[in-house]
């Protein structure tokens, strides 16, 4: 069975909780997804984009330009409403896991 | 930079949104994000190894329609009021069509100016389609203002209804049949009136009138019975439909200047004594009944079969 789709959908949430996890410290872009590709968790640049965008609506991220080797670079980082946001959602991950490893038979 | 240039503009024109900030903002992003790649990626920033991360990036469309996550047209909430409005409106609109259809004006909302069965029936699909755009485009505005608007659900046209017992069905075709027997008798016999002297002119039109509107009663009738008697086997929300459409047209043909005249000297009355004010008053009356039946049967039936599904 083909699990792509499955697979897409559970990443969702979990890239969003990652890049805030990520992001504590400011990266660019281009930056993130070489880190994660290093990780073996390759993400797709047009997938990684639009995401940071709409967090940054959300204002659970903060962004700002610098100029570095004569190349503009946007670099993002959590923004305080963020990091309330991201011991929410950790809290949530954490219990989720709890619960799926009492029902395995781990805990 | 040719190449990316025109690739950002090409990205331009498939961005969402009228915010040009935004959009200005969006752009600059992804030209940062292609040149770092160019550089990073195949060594130095120049017009090939920019064409190369372009390629690698994605068509402009691709990389507009990630923008577009989060975003519908129509929020998929709203979906079922898209098919629901569009229903409703779409009956009314057939009622006020056939309103300017069977009293041969201009009643419709939007023009109606054909008075024959095929203009009728060609202008439904358009009819069709306007009101398909105007419900999407009201609920487009809905989506992109973000509201909360609260849109009124008439589950009174989704709501399950139940099918009439057989008992019930038996009953609605014993009683029409029984008025066609009882109209069909009382046009071949009657009427019946008090006195024995010569009918005046005025009574002459009253009376062939009125047998007129027998004839027109008994036509509607064996419609209707007709139509019970297919319910008894299987009963259907669009045998009324049907049955409501052939009665409008049995009313109009009736009385179209075309076929009243032979219509009128086939049942051996009086072409020009068939028109007396309470007859006129009586077919406005039931083509009226007949066509608001035929629209709320029309809303209820679009709405079971297509809401639902939806």
């Amino acid at each position: 069975m083909d699990i792509g789709k499955l697979a897409t959908e559970m990443n969702r949430g979990f890239i969003q909780l990652l890049v805030m996890v990520m992001l504590d410290e400011p990266m660019y872009g281009y930056d993130i997804v070489k880190t994660l590709g290093e990780r073996n968790f390759p993400i797709d640049e047009n997938t990684l984009y639009p995401l940071l965008r709409r967090l940054e609506e959300r204002e659970i991220l903060s962004s700002e330009w610098r100029v570095e080797e004569n190349k503009p670079r946007k670099y993002y980082f959590v923004s305080e409403t963020g990091r309330q946001v991201r011991k929410e959602l950790l809290r949530i991950w954490k219990e989720q896991e709890l619960l799926l490893k009492s029902f395995a038979g781990e805990e | 930079m040719v190449r990316l240039k025109k690739h950002l503009d090409d990205v331009r024109t498939f961005l969402p949104g009228t915010d040009p900030d935004k959009v200005d903002e969006i752009l600059k992003e992804i030209e940062s994000y292609l040149l770092e790649r160019a550089e990073r990626e195949h060594g130095e920033i120049n017009d090939t190894t920019v064409a190369m991360s372009i390629k690698e990036y994605g068509s402009p469309e691709e990389v507009a329609a990630r923008y577009y996550e989060g975003g519908p047209i129509i929020a998929p909430h709203l979906k079922n009021y898209l098919f629901m409005y569009t229903g409703i409106l779409f009956a009314i609109h057939l009622g006020l069509h056939l309103i300017a259809f069977v009293f041969g004006e201009n009643g419709a909302i939007f023009s109606f100016r054909g008075t024959d069965l095929i203009s009728l029936v060609s202008q439904l699909p358009v009819t069709f389609i306007f009101d398909f755009g105007l419900v999407s485009l009201i609920l487009y505005f809905v989506t992109q203002a973000k509201g909360t608007a609260k849109l009124p659900h008439f589950t009174y046209f989704i709501r399950e209804e139940k099918t009439p017992s057989i008992g019930k069905r038996i009953g609605s075709l014993i009683g029409t049949s029984a008025g066609a027997v009882i109209t069909f008798l009382a046009f071949t016999y009657g009427p019946f009136y008090l006195g024995n002297g010569e009918l005046t002119e005025i009574a002459i039109v009253a009376l062939d009138s009125f047998k007129f509107g027998l004839f027109l009663a008994f036509g509607l009738l064996i419609i209707d019975s007709v139509s019970n008697l297919i319910n008894i086997f299987n009963y259907s929300r669009f045998s009324k439909i049907v049955s409501n459409t052939l009665g409008l047209v049995f009313l109009f043909l009736a009385v179209s200047p075309d076929y009243k005249s032979d219509i009128a000297s086939y049942l051996s009355l009086n072409p020009s004594s068939v028109d007396h004010p309470m007859l006129v008053a009586i077919l406005f009356l039931m083509a009226i009944v007949l066509i608001v039946d035929l629209v709320f049967e029309t809303i209820k039936f679009w709405a079971s079969r297509i809401v639902r599904t939806n």
